[in-house]
């Protein structure tokens, strides 16, 4: 398990996961919202990061 | 005996405008009122006539049956009350409703905009108390008015001694419907306002309504409460709390304990004393369903206000009172004297993910803590994450070694084992040090959650 999009992916849904549950939310399909926003949000905002990258290195 | 509890379920949604309602009200333009008001603050209460008076009697040491309908949001509500010690398997979930809702906006002078959402509260006259076997002892507190006056009927038909409290339903109720309750109960319990509307719509007096009942209960705010029966008329006082935090649920918690002291056949007035005690516990703190209290505290409390707790019939006075344990109500709403029990369930909740929410009857949460946590912090060992050393050489270091710790139990058994060594030149060295200090900072966050449950707060 070496590549990083999996591993960022893996990390994403815990991190979600737990997030959800931990939410205010009462619902079980609002916490699935939740986390699913979540998770989406993670790999969305990595690909953006990933892309800066390119013209912008650290 | 088996107390059934039926009334309203709701949640209470309470915010504060920072402003003054009155200031955005133009005179001249009242026939077409447009407005909207930006709050600051929200907080989400577990509230409902049914459930505050269901929670008291649990905190009492009985197990009330709560009948009541709610909507598909109930789920974890329902697994509070549970925890508490109250028998929801009456409480009857309705598909495509959310439960009925107070939403409450307060503004700078104390006054008060609010709507109230019927929502799965309409169906509560689908049930029955027909359906419960045994009933020594129900409450009709307010709840779908047609509901209640078939609780009522029902009380009567099979026999049932029943509490008829219209509450703010006397507003709502017709003079013939409040009749109706009032014919069917055995109690009646009003604050006196309600009192006041309940004789102008049936036009019935206290001498009319304890003809048709044992004893007519009404409460009067800090000036305690009056029992009336068909012998006289005593004049219960009030327990002075010891800080004033939020009166909602006050009124439930009296009824609570007044029906506390019915269960255990004692006199009215000892009844209406014993709700004067539970009463100023709910007075001290925010929301209804957010103080405890061990029965020795409850106890010395009483016997400090009215003397020595009388017996009940066929019981000698410890007997009686051996009989109410707490082991219900546990540290699901633990007060500020169970600190011991409130440091168990943190350290408890640290070495075990999800032990916490396990404590306190939030098992499917409990058990995701449990599975996911762990096996991040695998995951991150798996992948060469090192777990780091406590120096404070570089301060990061140090910080990144407290929340390793994090996830507890774990992280002990990986350092006994010589695991987490950590390999530099991993390509997953970096992922996998975010896997272990993530895993234990999550953990704390689910501490503080299992922390916030046991105080009520969530």
């Amino acid at each position: 398990m070496q590549s990083h999009f999996v591993l960022l992916a893996v990390f994403a849904v815990f991190v979600s996961l737990v997030f959800a549950l931990l939410s205010e939310e009462d619902d079980p399909r609002a916490q699935l919202r939740f986390g699913g926003a979540l998770f989406a949000g993670f790999l969305v905002a990595a690909i953006v990061f990933g892309w800066l990258m390119y013209p912008f290195p650290l | 005996m088996k107390i059934v509890v039926t009334g309203s379920i709701a949640f209470d949604y309470l915010m504060s405008f920072p402003g003054k309602f009155l200031e955005l009200f133009l005179p001249e333009h009242l026939s077409r009122v447009s407005l909207s008001f930006l709050v600051d603050t929200m907080d989400k209460r577990r509230g409902g006539c049914g459930p505050n008076i269901a929670y008291t009697l649990a905190l009492l040491g009985e197990r009330p049956l709560l009948m009541g309908t709610a909507g598909e949001d109930f789920g974890e509500y329902r697994q509070w009350l549970e925890a508490a010690g109250v028998d929801t398997s009456l409480v009857q979930q309705i598909p495509g409703k959310f439960t009925a809702s107070f939403f409450c906006s307060t503004d700078q002078d104390n006054g008060q905009i609010a709507s109230f959402y019927t929502g799965a509260m309409a169906h509560a006259g689908e049930l029955s108390l027909r359906t419960v076997g045994d009933c020594g002892l129900a409450i009709i507190s307010p709840n779908d008015p047609d509901a209640m006056v078939q609780y009522a009927d029902e009380c009567r038909a099979l026999g049932i001694r029943g509490i008829f409290d219209p509450g703010q339903q006397c507003a709502r109720m017709s003079g013939d419907q409040l009749k109706e309750g009032v014919v069917g109960a055995s109690i009646v319990i009003c604050n006196d306002y309600e009192f006041e509307l309940l004789r102008q719509k049936t036009g019935l007096g206290e001498d009319d309504i304890l003809a048709r009942s044992e004893a007519l209960i009404v409460t009067r705010g800090e000036h305690g409460s009056s029992v009336m029966t068909r012998t006289g008329r005593v004049d219960v006082p009030a327990l002075m709390p010891h800080r004033l935090a939020d009166p909602t649920g006050v009124g439930d918690a009296f009824r609570g304990g007044l029906m506390k002291g019915i269960a255990l056949g004692l006199d009215y007035s000892v009844c209406a004393q014993i709700g004067s005690v539970a009463a100023a516990y709910a007075l001290e703190h925010l929301g209804a369903q957010s103080h405890a209290y061990s029965w020795d505290e409850f106890r010395q409390r009483y016997e400090e206000r009215f003397g020595p707790l009388p017996a009940a019939p066929g019981y000698a006075a410890s007997e009686a009172w051996a009989e109410v344990d707490l082991p219900t109500v546990r540290a699901s709403a633990a007060p500020e004297s169970r600190w011991g029990g409130l440091v168990l369930l943190c350290l408890a909740a640290w070495a075990v993910p999800g032990a916490g929410h396990l404590w306190l009857g939030r098992r499917s949460k409990g058990l995701m803590f449990l599975a996911a946590l762990p096996l991040m912090f695998a995951i991150g060992l798996a992948i060469q994450g090192r777990l780091f050393p406590f120096t404070m050489s570089d301060p990061l270091v140090g910080l990144a070694a407290l929340a390793d710790l994090g996830i507890g139990v774990p992280y002990l058994v990986a350092t006994a084992f010589g695991l987490g060594g950590g390999r530099v030149l991993a390509v997953t060295y970096e992922y996998g040090n975010a896997y272990l200090i993530v895993a234990g900072l999550l953990n704390l966050l689910v501490v503080i959650d299992a922390y916030d449950i046991a105080l009520g707060r969530k």
